[in-house]
């Protein structure tokens, strides 16, 4: 109860999320990309020490995408998911590498999957995918059979020998 | 002053699975590592978002091999979460039953894993030989060895068949009286009490901020699991303690915590717990229906929204988020991989400053597992 | 730290060993069941009397392993189209049966199948597959060629 309590007073509207299996609560909160950080580190100051994760999900529709930064905490036992919503054709974002490291990795990867630029996090570059040459794979718009056809249906077979 | 640079893996001994590590070394000490993974990328997430609810059931035990329960735990909760479901007493019970034998054969291997990169591999031949005996129960259960594709959601998919409790029982029995040789070959080791303590420690005040979950971070002298923190299945009713440094039972402290050895005497205890948390399920196993009416396969919608479930694997904290937008399929599934932070980020720091013997102990005593850091 | 205690580690020279020599011997649990068990999933069977040809099991296929093949004189009941599996495509999750509306289509404990030719790997399932005594598959024995077949005999 107390972290709807903090988030109000923060200024942030937020809703539960349907639980069932797990039992500790979650916040669905939407702030913008401005705020993010002092929102972050009010929170982390308030007991939400444990950094989750940090996706991104592609709302082709809307033309945006949405970053969801997970923390929690382990005092209260209480989970927050900030939502911030993106233009998807100028997506970039601060990066918030300086308050968990471990967003750095997060990070790295969104920008490889979704071509998301997080302005400051200098090791942006090539993390899982190698050589890749085509637009960030995890974008909706993605068309896998396509780039499968284009990239492997060139390569020659194997020569089979004289199996027969 | 010149540097040489090493690699560890993709295929290497000392890796814990495909998995590259990049070191730069001045004698034999580690100046600086990066890790690089990539090498088991087989794109589940998008993968994900083209297949039905149903059929992802059989995708995502794939992400982790030594424990893929966890993987169909969480996303059956999930989706369970979605569809405002409330799951039979026994399905919980044997959900709980299903996990808690994966983590022990989960265990058996990283224990395995770590004597292995000491140099002890008879420990890593019992330990293989034995987490075989949990994968005979599991092929009895499931259907399979490996990949069980058994926890759905609404339930379980087949209920257990006749004498199956009464294998469980003579397994664990077997199984404790095996803990005793390893105590005696590994714990009672000199090379385990010369090499492991004060290596790769992770500093107890940093842990939580890095992201460290599980077993690595009962080691640092935390009492976290999420089995209490953020109960699932059927935990809220068994009675289970939760190994943590300092508290080690009968074993040593002989090191300030958050190392490799304290990694491997939590790992060893918590096999034990994982033994007595399913004694208990064996006695109180309800009766009842092990699963919900499932809607039919090729017609099944969730209902929109956004949900997260996390379960607590043999390695830290496993979590599905899932986005459904009302559809036959998920519209994004995000896998928080337990391995994510302390197999990238964590690795690169704590490994500066070790010896190049070391690096290979430290990935295993972390029981980094790339698959389920690159999905 | 006792001189004797290192030769306590004699003992496991006289323990049984861990591994089985495979073809040998045959694979048990703790109780000495036999392995695998029925519930085991392993090649398909299918019953091509009792299948009504409703290709759910190849929507359902989350490897697209499962395609149709027209059988002409495949019983009377509903359509004549019966499955084909591709084992090279199957994950063997056994979700085909799980939704077979007559539980004709059934998973056997039987997973051996030797043949150089890859052809072999893409079968027509029958239930001579489910029948068979002994485990190790010959490629001869569970061929079924739609043309030649002949349903049973009607009373």
């Amino acid at each position: 109860m107390n972290t709807q309590v903090l988030l109000e007073n923060l200024g942030i509207r937020c809703e539960r999320l349907k639980v069932k299996g797990n039992t500790v609560p979650r916040y669905m909160c939407h702030v913008d990309s401005e705020s993010i950080e002092s929102i972050i580190e009010k929170l982390k100051s308030a007991g939400f020490k444990h950094f989750v994760a940090l996706t991104c999900v592609d709302w082709i529709k809307d033309g945006e995408f949405e970053l969801l930064y997970h923390l929690f905490s382990y005092e209260s036992r209480e989970d927050v998911f900030l939502s911030v919503r993106i233009p998807r054709d100028a997506p970039i974002m601060k990066t918030l590498r300086h308050l968990f490291p471990q967003i750095e990795t997060y990070e790295r990867e969104i920008h490889e999957m979704f071509g998301v630029e997080f302005e400051g996090n200098d090791r942006l570059g090539e993390f899982i995918l190698e050589d890749w040459d085509d637009m960030p794979p995890m974008r909706k718009d993605f068309d896998t059979e396509e780039y499968a056809k284009r990239k492997y249906y060139s390569v020659p077979l194997v020569d089979e020998g004289d199996g027969k | 002053m010149k540097e040489y640079e090493l690699f560890i893996g993709p295929q290497h001994v000392g890796i814990t699975g495909n998995f590259l590590v990049h070191l730069w070394v001045d004698g034999d000490t580690v100046v600086k590592a990066e890790a690089h993974p990539g090498y088991l990328h087989r794109g589940f997430e998008k993968l994900m978002e083209r297949r039905t609810w149903y059929m992802n059931v059989a995708l995502i035990p794939r992400i982790c091999v030594p424990e893929p329960d966890v993987n169909e735990a969480a996303y059956a909760m999930a989706v369970e979460s979605l569809m405002d479901w409330e799951i039979p007493e026994r399905a919980k019970y044997i959900r709980t039953m299903v996990l808690e034998m994966a983590r022990i054969g989960a265990h058996l291997f990283g224990l395995g894993g770590h004597a292995g990169s000491l140099g002890l591999y008879t420990v890593s031949h019992w330990t293989i030989g034995d987490r075989d005996y949990i994968l005979d129960l599991f092929e009895q259960l499931t259907g399979a060895r490996i990949y069980h594709i058994y926890i759905f959601p609404g339930g379980v998919r087949w209920d257990i068949p006749d004498g199956f409790l009464r294998k469980l029982e003579k397994v664990l029995n077997y199984l404790e009286r095996r803990l005793e040789f390893y105590d005696n070959i590994l714990f009672k080791n000199k090379i385990v009490f010369e090499r492991t303590p004060g290596i790769g420690v992770i500093p107890k005040d940093k842990a939580i901020e890095w992201g460290v979950t599980g077993p690595n971070l009962r080691a640092c002298g935390y009492e976290y699991d999420i089995r209490k923190l953020d109960p699932y299945a059927a935990y809220p009713d068994l009675d289970f303690e939760i190994p943590h440094y300092p508290d080690l039972g009968e074993f040593d402290v002989l090191s300030d915590g958050g190392d490799a050895y304290t990694r491997l005497v939590i790992r060893r205890l918590e096999i034990e717990q994982s033994i007595n948390i399913l004694r208990q399920i064996i006695k109180k196993m309800p009766s009842g229906d092990y699963t919900l009416k499932r809607p039919n396969p090729l017609a099944w919608k969730v209902p929109e929204g956004y949900a997260y479930a996390r379960v607590e694997s043999s390695k830290g904290e496993y979590g599905y988020l899932v986005v459904s937008d009302g559809g036959k399929m998920p519209y994004r599934v995000h896998v928080r991989g337990p391995s994510y932070t302390h197999g990238v980020n964590v690795i690169e720091t704590i490994l500066k400053g070790a010896n190049i013997a070391d690096v290979s102990q430290i990935l295993f005593s972390l029981d980094i597992c790339p698959p389920d850091l690159e999905r | 730290m006792s001189i004797i205690k290192p030769f306590k580690a004699l003992k496991h020279l006289v323990l049984k060993p861990h591994t089985i020599r495979y073809p040998y011997q045959e694979h048990r649990d703790i109780e000495g069941t036999e392995l695998p068990t029925e519930r085991y999933r392993g090649f398909h069977s299918n019953d091509i009397e009792k299948c009504i040809g409703c290709q759910m099991c190849a929507k359902v296929c989350p490897a697209n392993a499962i395609t149709y093949v027209k059988i002409e004189n495949a019983g009377k009941k509903g359509l004549k189209w019966r499955p084909v599996v591709d084992y090279g495509r199957c994950c063997f999750c056994g979700f085909c049966t799980d939704v077979c509306p007559t539980k004709s289509l059934k998973l056997t404990p039987r997973y051996e199948l030797i043949s150089e030719d890859i052809e072999h790997y893409r079968f027509i399932p029958t239930v001579k597959v489910a029948e068979k005594e002994d485990k190790v598959l010959d490629i001869k024995e569970v061929l079924f060629s739609p043309d030649e077949y002949e349903p049973p005999a009607e009373e």
